[in-house]
């Protein structure tokens, strides 16, 4: 093959590699697309899509949209072989037991040393880094490979000689001999678990009755403790004490639950209609959705002996704990400035208007751009005189410099001799309106309906609706 | 500078969101982050953020798998736009093989788009690079705005402003509702890599 051949064979898998990559989120492409007549290649990349991954899987290792179980495990690998933290090795073992417990019994069984070994290499990385060999997280890679194999395989004798010994060897010799003196230090330096690991799910799973004991869950708890770094597996409870903490495990469902409900999405809908908080909104998210997620593992372990109306638990008051959960949507302001703009109702808030009022006529001449030292009244009058809120604290050296984008209201053309000129400001931001009438204060009422706007690109922060009447807020808020 | 491990067989390339203070380069990395398999990409990271602005740096690690038995992974970098953060900028740059200049198309941020570009061309030269030989496109970001009332700089004034000299690819996108990112990071990607693995592999794998 000549070197132009080569190369151009070369770019031709590249470009299928970041097409199959991409492909599936982009939409139409604008731009003349690259080269599209490089050879095909004879090498598929590896990340095929996930459909095609997930075929040979059995059902218990999909979910519900079709990605499989191994890829919350492959993610947290890849994150690993960026940054060995607390955080990603915690991670990666929720997901590596997540998996766990989604194989099939006889399978899992004889699994048993693979899963084992790679919790117990993780476990070191958590515990003594600098003893963990540099390619920890590819040996781990190819762990997860073995078993992804040994799920779609129908017998495991197949791929035992080819996979599994060595994959077994290589786990071994990636774990470092820490001493045990090491497991005390490895607890204290794990993170606090705020929610259920499967070890736990394993301890509500071994609680049930042998009758309902899914066979699963027998295959879990056959995992042999890790005598030197790795924390004890709990010892299934029997009789009484299993019925005492399949209650427990029920009551803290229903407690779950209504934190969720009652705590956490009131907070997280504040976030979203609050202007600035979008990241504490997601972060909020992805707590709720983990929450919810480790509900529903809980859930699913418990099986028959969950209880959907378990009572929930006497609980000591705190804080407001015992009071009504506040509706989901309530609007954030209390007060809100009505006025008429390009023939609409809309609000403003009265915190971020710097002006308003009626300039002289020169300043309707403005355009879309208005310098705000044309606001200042007299030869030697002050720009600060005349403006309210944080700009009337500016020095008057830099509002001199300060020119506001005029909004285009729908409606309107050019402003009339007596229209009112409202200005915004919040931090670095600002718009100028030309309104219809001046504004009015509006206290609102409690109970009104507020949707809050979803698209962060508009001025609109949500719609009030009082007394059947829609009013879009407009807020001067982060873009 | 990519990193490229032949022992391993692993190339690295890192691809750097750049452009003014609030253009949306981080909202890209979060469309990017929210969209893609888990098992392709890793964890963003996110440093040191004030409000919805970025101090230091945002990161995201993508697998794109293998060719010709070589692993490769795209880690994409964003860099705090505004200007006081001109020396965390020029760290981030360092090393970069590949560009996406994301520019705001508010009337009222021209003059930072054009500033910004001229910031990003002098922080390669320092380097000793020059951007017009380097893997880049220009993304014009939150077109979404064009229908409000926001005046907006139409494509042909970006064009005049940042891509008459370049003359590279450019897209249209909005990052916060996720038009036109993987476009740009599709194309972006493909000139990064052949760009690396023509500067230092092709004749590894003959």
């Amino acid at each position: 093959m000549t070197d132009k051949a080569h190369e151009r064979d070369f770019h031709g898998e590249i470009d299928d590699a970041i097409d199959t990559l991409f492909a599936p989120h982009a939409g139409a492409v604008r731009n003349k697309p690259a080269a599209a007549t490089a050879p095909v290649a004879p090498e598929r990349p590896t990340p095929a899509a996930p459909q095609e991954k997930a075929a040979a899987l059995p059902v218990s290792l999909l979910s519900a949209d079709g990605a499989d179980a191994f890829s919350p495990f492959e993610e947290a690998l890849l994150s690993l072989d960026w940054e060995i933290s607390a955080s990603n090795i915690e991670t990666a073992r929720r997901a590596l037991q997540e998996i766990q417990g989604n194989f099939e019994v006889d399978k899992a069984v004889a699994l048993t040393e693979v899963f084992s070994l790679m919790d117990r290499l993780l476990a070191a990385m958590a515990i003594a880094p600098q003893s963990v060999s540099t390619s920890a997280p590819k040996t781990l890679q190819e762990g997860l490979q073995t078993l992804r194999a040994a799920a779609g395989a129908e017998d495991l004798s197949l791929i035992e000689k080819t996979l599994l010994d060595p994959t077994l060897s290589e786990l071994r010799s990636a774990i470092p001999n820490i001493p045990k003196d090491y497991s005390k230090l490895g607890q204290a330096a794990q993170p606090e678990k705020q929610d259920f690991s499967a070890g736990e799910q394993k301890t509500a799973a071994a609680a049930q009755t042998p009758a309902a004991q899914t066979s699963r869950t027998a295959a879990s708890t056959r995992v042999p403790p890790d005598e030197d770094i790795l924390p004890e597996l709990p010892v299934a409870p029997v009789g009484k004490a299993a019925a005492v903490l399949i209650e427990a495990v029920n009551a803290h469902l229903a407690v779950l639950g209504k934190c969720i409900a009652k705590r956490i999405i009131p907070v997280e809908n504040l976030f979203a209609k609050t202007p600035g908080y979008e990241k504490l909104h997601a972060i909020h998210t992805e707590l709720r959705e983990r929450l919810e997620r480790q509900k529903q593992n809980l859930i699913k372990a418990l099986g028959v002996n969950y209880q959907a109306d378990a009572p929930v638990p006497v609980e000591p008051p705190v804080g407001q704990s015992t009071k009504q959960a506040e509706p989901a949507a309530v609007c954030p302001w209390q007060t809100v400035a009505l006025a008429t703009w390009g023939g609409k109702t809309v609000g403003f808030l009265p915190e971020q208007i710097v002006y308003q009022g009626k300039p002289s006529p020169k300043v309707r001449k403005c355009g879309p751009f208005l310098p705000l030292k044309m606001l200042k009244r007299g030869f030697f009058g002050k720009i600060g005189f005349v403006m309210q809120g944080e700009l009337s604290f500016q020095d008057e050296a830099v509002l001199k410099t300060l020119t506001i984008p005029v909004a285009k209201s729908s409606g309107a053309e050019a402003p009339q001799n007596d229209s009112p000129l409202l200005v915004l400001c919040r931090e670095n931001s600002g718009m100028a309106f030309w309104l219809d009438e001046p504004t009015e204060q509006l206290d609102v009422p409690p109970g009104c309906r507020w949707e809050p706007e979803t698209d962060p690109g508009t001025l609109v922060a949500g719609n009030l609706t009082i007394k059947g009447k829609t009013i879009p807020v407009i807020t001067m808020r982060s873009m | 500078m990519a990193l490229i491990d032949l022992s391993k067989k692993e190339i690295h390339c890192k691809i750097v969101y750049y452009g003014p203070g609030r253009c949306g380069k981080t909202t890209n990395l979060l469309t990017v982050h929210s969209s893609m398999a888990d098992s392709a990409r890793g964890k963003m990271l996110t440093i040191e953020t004030k409000g919805d602005r970025t101090l230091f740096f945002d990161l995201l690690p993508l697998n794109l798998g293998k060719i010709r038995g070589f692993n490769i992974r795209i880690q994409l970098y964003t860099v705090p736009g505004q200007v006081m953060y001109a020396a965390t900028r020029k760290l981030v740059l360092k090393g970069a093989d590949g560009l996406v200049f994301v520019a705001d198309p508010l009337q009222v941020r021209r003059e930072r788009n054009v500033e910004s570009l001229e910031d990003l061309r002098t922080n390669l030269l320092d380097y000793g690079l020059k951007l017009e030989e380097m893997p880049l496109v220009i993304q014009y970001n939150k077109r979404d705005l064009v229908d409000t009332p926001i005046p907006t700089l139409t494509v042909e004034e970006l064009d005049a402003d940042l891509n008459s000299a370049y003359k590279v690819k450019t897209f249209e996108a909005s990052a916060v509702t996720g038009m036109g990112v993987f476009e740009t990071l599709r194309e972006i990607s493909k000139q990064t890599v052949r760009y690396v693995t023509n500067k230092h592999l092709l004749h590894e794998t003959k």
